[in-house]
């Protein structure tokens, strides 16, 4: 039961729910308090001590399942009836064999894990590996010599034996790979994913397939959530020494107005404003979505994201992310804007009837955008008025810094007014700067 | 050699297992060795110690019932039952796994769902003192755990100036007075000045206890700090006097609503048990085994009715608690079956808010429809 525990822990991991070592330890000792006996029961047990969330406990669930599923069904009648089959002469394949026949579920199922451990099935971690490790593993439980009896029947001329070992070969096959396809899944998917993920959160993101942006979310929300996690817990600051004289005085009346006890002032920390304002053309697209995306999920540690999107002109999309659908949501930022060629001036513009007056010391304003402006008024006069309004103007570009000023940029005028300027290109890059607005920020 | 005498100052003089540090709720005479041999029950998973193989004069506390009220999931189920709560294969498992492995349940949940009642009710079964603590914003150590009694020390202070004199005399330096001052310095901070707020009286129970934080997702990140030592280690520690542990470990709930999330350190030493909605069936068992008098007609169509609002799109959905009073407010109505202008008249007992119950009228017609349906239809 230990080693099927801690091989289960291990699968928990792999669909991402965290079991610490102390949590591991429950595990144990409430399997050693209820006994392996009831499933239902151990499951139950299982999900009360290891998964912390509802969404937790339902993965779990699943997991379970999946991974203490019997190896073959045993309701299906065995497809060769025993008493044809001559297993003398299989040496290895002898066992199996009966256990198959048989519909043996625990038997089969221990001599297929037995092999596993023989040829380290848990080092599996790309799909194209299937095969090879079903075929080692089948050659553990004695392949070989089945196939020597099948080539010796066929020699002999014995029709009879040589279908129905070929029938068991096949059964034993199906069934082999059947669990290395489940251990793959319990597994091994996930090394993968955390390859893919690794990938993606460096990856150019002008350039990532539309097929992985449903998992990019995922990571720009996890990200979110560590960065929110770091944030949250700052807010209440004691301002050391400093006597907050009238709470003191308050509190020490019951005594006499003898001062047992000193209340000292604090210095709450309020959740900065935030205005993302997000090039949505086409140059930027991609970025902006998973800016909004990030500060979106921000939210808990923000107090009142607004967001605009900007191209030719500049519309305020902050409703828009009421709506749960996501997808939609980030479609509509960006047709929102959508009418012609880029003019920052003229965003500025807007910006400056829409939300100027709303900008203040509390007020970080980022920026996403190539500053290209296709050569009209940059208007940077407004951008001075809104970076002396504000707590903090943070500009993120997906162009390296070389390229500022060519053709119809305005980055070198722009930046003036920035106090902080960063090259951004994938989610990585996304992460350090959200992350340095958020410490600037306070 | 399995129990050992507990050692602790001032506890109650019983009998903790020497192997895996297990208390057993039993008095130990004072003309008893300290060590006796016997199986231990609970941890050990050995043989029950029954009471002759323990020395004769050695007499289990009758008051002490909660071992084997919680020695098996199906007397917790059918024990919880008696109390009017109907508890699910894994609410009474949580609470099984609660007492043995010594663990706190961090129980969340949508509100009204029985959190709270899990732990009042649980207290009631065991037959054990229920220590709550309800947490919100700017909760501290001084009302959660313990305080000085200021102004006992500050009369005490009074009444010993004008003792100063004649304690001091005979001492005519000022060394010597120092040196006789000096017995007297842990005189104010002793457990005689000690208030002990919750906490500390749920750990100072000796029979144990049920301690109840409630709505811990109300309280601050400073205070869910603070809570980790307790709920690790059922100690705390008073700088002035040392650290105080529980003799007989409470049972402690945790409750959330989830207006943040709580943290890991904080999850990791909890089990967790969430409670959703009940299904049809089960809450038409609650409401049953807490309102006997509703007819069963009635009963399935008002739980049935319930079930079509949390289909809503809804502010706030209406939670078990809101179902019982809704079958009370019927029941003083006197009504026989569900009608549109009685449901019309009591829908505020149900829905809180303006919004909620201007949506749910205009399905009015409808949910009814389907909740007089008979329920074998309704499936097909």
């Amino acid at each position: 039961m230990n080693t099927s525990l801690s091989r289960f822990l291990e699968a928990l991991r792999q669909v991402e729910l965290r079991v610490s070592p102390a949590e591991a330890l429950d595990a144990y000792r409430t399997v050693a308090t209820i006994g392996p006996g009831n499933r239902q029961l151990l499951k139950d047990a299982l999900a009360i001590a290891l998964a912390k969330s509802e969404g937790d406990k339902i993965r779990l669930d699943e997991t379970f399942d999946r991974f203490f599923a019997p190896a073959i069904d045993a309701e299906e009648p065995a497809p060769l009836p025993e008493h044809n089959i001559y297993t003398e002469g299989l040496g290895e394949a002898a066992e199996a064999a009966a256990q198959l026949l048989s519909g043996d579920v625990a038997g089969i199922t221990g001599a297929l894990q037995n092999a596993a451990n023989a040829v380290g099935l848990e080092r599996m971690w790309i799909f194209t590996q299937k095969n090879q490790f079903t075929r080692r593993m089948l050659e553990q439980m004695g392949l070989t010599e089945l196939e020597r009896a099948i080539n010796e029947a066929e020699r002999t001329g014995d029709e009879a034996r040589t279908a129905q070992l070929q029938a068991l070969r096949g059964q034993l096959f199906d069934t082999a790979r059947d669990f290395v396809e489940r251990e793959f899944d319990l597994f091994a998917k996930d090394k993968t994913r955390q390859l893919t993920d690794e990938r993606l959160r460096n990856a150019r993101l002008g350039a990532v397939d539309l097929r992985d942006r449903e998992r990019m979310q995922t990571i720009v929300r996890r990200m979110a959530k560590q960065l929110a996690a770091l944030y949250s817990s700052k807010r209440r600051r004691e301002k050391h020494g400093t006597l907050d004289v009238r709470k003191t005085m308050r509190k020490n009346h019951t005594n006499d107005d003898v001062l047992f006890r000193l209340e000292w002032k604090h210095k709450k920390r309020d959740r900065p404003k935030l205005m993302v304002i997000c090039d949505v053309s086409r140059s930027v697209s991609a970025l902006s979505q998973f800016l909004l995306l990030f500060v979106h999920s921000l939210s808990e540690v923000l107090r009142g994201v607004r967001s605009f999107s900007l191209c030719s002109n500049l519309v305020e999309t902050t409703a828009i992310f009421d709506n749960p659908d996501l997808d939609a949501a980030l479609r509509g930022a960006a047709e929102a804007a959508m009418s012609g060629a880029t003019d920052y001036g003229q965003a500025l513009e807007d910006f400056e009837d829409i939300a100027l007056t709303d900008v203040d010391r509390r007020t970080t304003v980022l920026i996403l955008g190539d500053g290209r402006s296709n050569y009209t008024n940059p208007r940077v006069d407004l951008l001075r008025r809104i970076h002396d309004q504000a707590r903090f103007v943070m500009w993120l570009n997906p162009e390296p810094r070389s390229f500022w000023g060519t053709g119809d940029s305005e980055m070198l005028r722009y930046q003036v007014y920035a106090d902080l300027i960063r090259t951004v290109n994938s989610l990585a890059d996304l992460e350090r700067a959200v992350s340095l607005m958020m410490v600037r920020a306070h | 050699m399995r129990w050992r005498r507990s050692a602790e100052e001032g506890k109650l003089n019983s009998l903790r297992c020497v192997l895996c540090q297990f208390f057993a709720g039993a008095y130990i005479p004072a003309s008893l060795p300290n060590t006796i041999t016997s199986p231990c029950a609970i941890r050990c998973r050995l043989p029950a110690p029954k009471s002759d193989q323990l020395d004769e004069n050695l007499s289990i506390n009758p008051q002490h019932v909660g071992q084997e009220r919680l020695s098996s999931i199906e007397k917790i189920t059918t024990g919880l039952g008696a109390h009017d709560y109907v508890a699910t294969a894994r609410i009474a498992t949580a609470v099984y796994l609660a007492h043995h492995l010594e663990k706190p349940i961090l129980v969340e949940g949508p509100a009204g769902v029985g959190k709270t009642e899990l732990a009042k009710t649980a207290a009631a079964y065991l037959e054990l003192p229920l220590t709550r603590l309800q947490c919100y914003e700017g909760l501290d150590e001084s009302k959660a755990l313990y305080e000085w009694k200021y102004a006992k020390q500050l009369l005490y202070t009074q009444v010993l100036k004008d003792h100063m004199g004649e304690l001091l005399t005979g001492a005519p330096t000022l060394e010597q007075s120092l040196e006789r001052l000096h017995g007297f310095d842990d005189l104010f901070f002793s457990e005689r000045f000690l208030e002990p707020r919750p906490l500390l009286r749920a750990l100072q129970q000796p029979e144990g206890g049920v301690l109840l934080i409630d709505e811990v997702d109300k309280s601050d990140e400073e205070f869910e700090a603070f809570l980790l030592e307790i709920l690790s280690d059922f100690q705390v520690t008073i700088p002035e006097i040392g650290t105080i542990e529980a003799g007989i470990r409470p049972l402690v709930f945790l409750t959330s609503n989830g207006t943040r999330e709580m943290s890991d350190a904080l999850k990791r030493r909890c089990l967790h048990l969430f409670i959703p909605f009940p299904d049809r069936a089960l809450e038409a068992r609650i409401v049953s085994a807490r309102l006997p008098q509703v007819p069963g007609q009635l009963n399935e169509q008002l739980v049935s009715f319930v079930h079509g609002l949390r289909g809503l799109d809804l502010r706030k959905y209406p939670s078990i608690a809101e179902t019982i009073d809704w079958a009370k407010t019927l029941m003083l109505m006197h009504a026989g079956e569900l009608g549109a202008d009685l449901v019309r008249d009591t829908l505020n007992v149900l829905l809180k808010f303006e919004d909620d119950i201007g949506i749910a009228e205009k399905q009015l017609a409808h949910l009814l429809a389907a909740a007089r349906q008979p329920y074998a239809l309704r499936s097909a």
